[in-house]
């Protein structure tokens, strides 16, 4: 019997004799502490802007993640979701004057409900099809937004409702605010993926991923799964959605339902690491700068070149490290902790 | 009888896999179902265990028709498929691949004691236990899925190609586990082969299957003295 115990139970047993000074629990606690002090270094409105947006997509691509990811059930449809939710909590706000703190609840549960509605269509796909549905679907939305000009504003867009600022409101003059908020935001993604992770029905997902007529041989209803993976994944990023919303006040139906949003949200994933926890926040640290600077630097001088090269960046990271940024990432924390612990030891 | 085939038809298309075969299975015990390439044997497991379903035909499970109902609804009736070619999950660790086997409330009971039996079956996957299932051997992911399909605690165990790929030794080791298992609990199986007579010295009785029908039944040792069959399937 000694050795039949389940490895979550093992991992919560050296978790449970670790101390604060265990570099585990105290390089994370490290790492958020530095973090937050980056409004004080960056000083930079401009800089502090892209920070901003770093933050946004990579807890955009932990949301993503779930289905993409650990159920490897890859989307490219998500703008869908963020564009759902950027539109209700707007909406709410200019019709109704409701709260975008209220507002963003009502558009996570409605991106849920098309979620499943998608969902019922699209997973009868599998891999390139599944895939090439969700753009479809994100099609649809984008004119679907664009029709209905009475409710939606059409083409033009909507622009939130200026309110000279107020945390009522999720209104700030200044990028410090939304800094903070979105370094919250994405904490608690962190954890909730994190946990789900490690839950059984994380395992379900992985199970799912990595090899579908197995894991329905063992018995998993891999349906449900599917779309619990694609629920939740679908209310996170629409609230992530309406951050985005509040904090660029405009928006409209062709950039917001774009596959270019889609593709950005999936990127940053696939970039960090696939089914990973932090991949996304590595992924985005790397790819939404460089898709920033490739724009800021050859914009001007050579429209498209900047793409061009943003797309030649990107393969050859996907070439060179395959299971993501976050694999060498890894191995170099892990040394990090093996010598800390090490240090500590011979104290 | 355990498990009961009626008349089943199934089609790819335009292709038919399965012309109406029917095959019943006692509690207790052990059936071999060979065949060639293209027979419908495959295709028959994924008919029992919902992964596929038939044009035509019934299925009774325990007095239970199970025929159209979902996958995840006939594993919690008792049939464990392990399906061809090592399905494990492989960025999984050996024992994470064990549990995922044993989530069904019914196993999930007893899931320590299982453990602790295909840990005794299988001394390698105990000392891999924390190892990834994907840096195992063919043989070891073999031995893996099989014992991932009896964490469920099956009334039925339906195994696809055991044999497919591995060297001749670990084949043999294979069979010596599957027969114990089948000695010490009476575990009710179906093995699906191409490697014809390793498949019937471990079974009860065996189907022979051509082209989606049922061409031979009966004994395992009629069935390897036939003469059609050893001409066919055993090269002499």
């Amino acid at each position: 019997m000694k050795n039949v115990k389940t490895s979550r139970q093992e991992i919560k047993n050296t978790a449970g004799n670790a101390m604060i000074l265990n570099p585990r629990n105290y390089l994370p606690i490290l790492g958020l502490a530095l973090a937050l002090l980056v409004p004080l270094i960056v000083t930079n409105s401009y800089y502090l802007g892209l920070i901003n947006l770093v933050i946004l997509f990579g807890a955009a691509g932990i949301a993503w993640n779930i289905v993409g990811g650990y159920a490897r059930q890859v989307s490219l449809g998500h703008s869908i979701f963020f564009g759902i939710g950027a539109y209700t909590t707007t909406l709410l706000q200019i019709k109704f004057n409701i709260s975008p703190w209220i507002g963003m609840f009502f558009g996570g549960v409605f991106a849920v409900l098309i979620g499943i509605l998608m969902g019922m269509s699209v997973f009868r796909m599998k891999g390139h099809y599944f895939a090439v549905f969700t753009i479809a679907y994100s099609y649809v939305m984008m004119l679907l937004f664009q029709k209905f000009r009475g409710l939606t504003g059409g083409a033009e867009g909507l622009s939130v409702p200026f309110n000279d600022g107020s945390l009522a409101m999720f209104q700030f003059s200044s990028k410090v605010p939304y800094y903070y908020i979105f370094l919250l935001a994405l904490v608690l993604i962190i954890l909730l993926v994190q946990r789900l992770g490690k839950s059984r029905i994380g395992y379900y997902w992985t199970a799912i991923g990595q090899d579908e007529q197995a894991a329905m041989a063992i018995g998993i209803n891999i349906a449900m799964a599917k779309h619990l993976a694609l629920g939740i994944s679908a209310f996170l990023t629409a609230i992530l959605g309406s951050f985005y919303a509040q904090y660029v006040y405009f928006i409209e139906p062709f950039s917001m339902f774009s596959t270019h949003m889609s593709v950005e949200i999936a990127l940053v994933a696939i970039v960090g690491g696939l089914g990973t926890v932090m991949g996304p926040v590595v992924g985005a640290i790397v790819v939404k700068p460089i898709a920033e600077l490739t724009n800021m630097f050859l914009g001007n001088v050579l429209p498209g070149a900047n793409y061009a090269l943003y797309g030649l960046i990107l393969i050859v990271a996907i070439i060179v490290i395959p299971n993501g940024l976050i694999v060498p990432i890894n191995r170099l924390y892990q040394k990090l902790i093996n010598r800390l612990e090490r240090s500590s030891d011979r104290n | 009888m355990l498990l009961t085939v009626n008349n089943m038809h199934v089609s790819y298309g335009a292709i038919k896999a399965l012309q109406g075969i029917s095959i019943s299975v006692k509690g207790g015990d052990c059936i071999a179902i060979v065949g060639g390439n293209g027979a419908g044997k495959t295709t028959l497991l994924k008919i029992i265990s919902g992964l596929l379903k038939p044009s035509e035909g019934s299925i009774t499970f325990n007095n239970k028709n199970i025929v159209g109902m979902e996958p995840y609804n006939v594993a919690a009736e008792g049939i464990a498929h392990v399906p061809e070619g090592r399905r494990v999950f492989s960025a999984l660790s050996v024992l994470d691949n064990l549990i995922m086997g044993s989530y069904l409330p019914s196993a999930k009971k007893d899931r320590s004691q299982s453990l602790e039996y295909m840990f005794s079956l299988f001394p390698k996957l105990e000392e891999r236990q924390h190892q990834l299932a994907g840096t195992l051997s063919g043989g070891e992911q073999q031995m893996l899925a099989v014992a991932r399909g009896l964490m469920l605690k099956p009334k039925l165990l339906m195994l696809d190609e055991p044999s497919s790929g591995l060297a001749p030794i670990i084949v043999e080791q294979m069979y010596e586990k599957l027969a114990e298992v089948h000695a010490q609990s009476s575990m009710t199986m179906i093995v699906v082969e191409q490697n014809v007579p390793v498949a019937l010295s471990l079974a009860d009785r065996g189907y022979v299957l051509e082209n989606g029908s049922v061409m031979l039944s009966g004994n395992s040792n009629d069935l390897l003295n036939n003469p059609g069959v050893k001409e066919a399937y055993l090269g002499f």
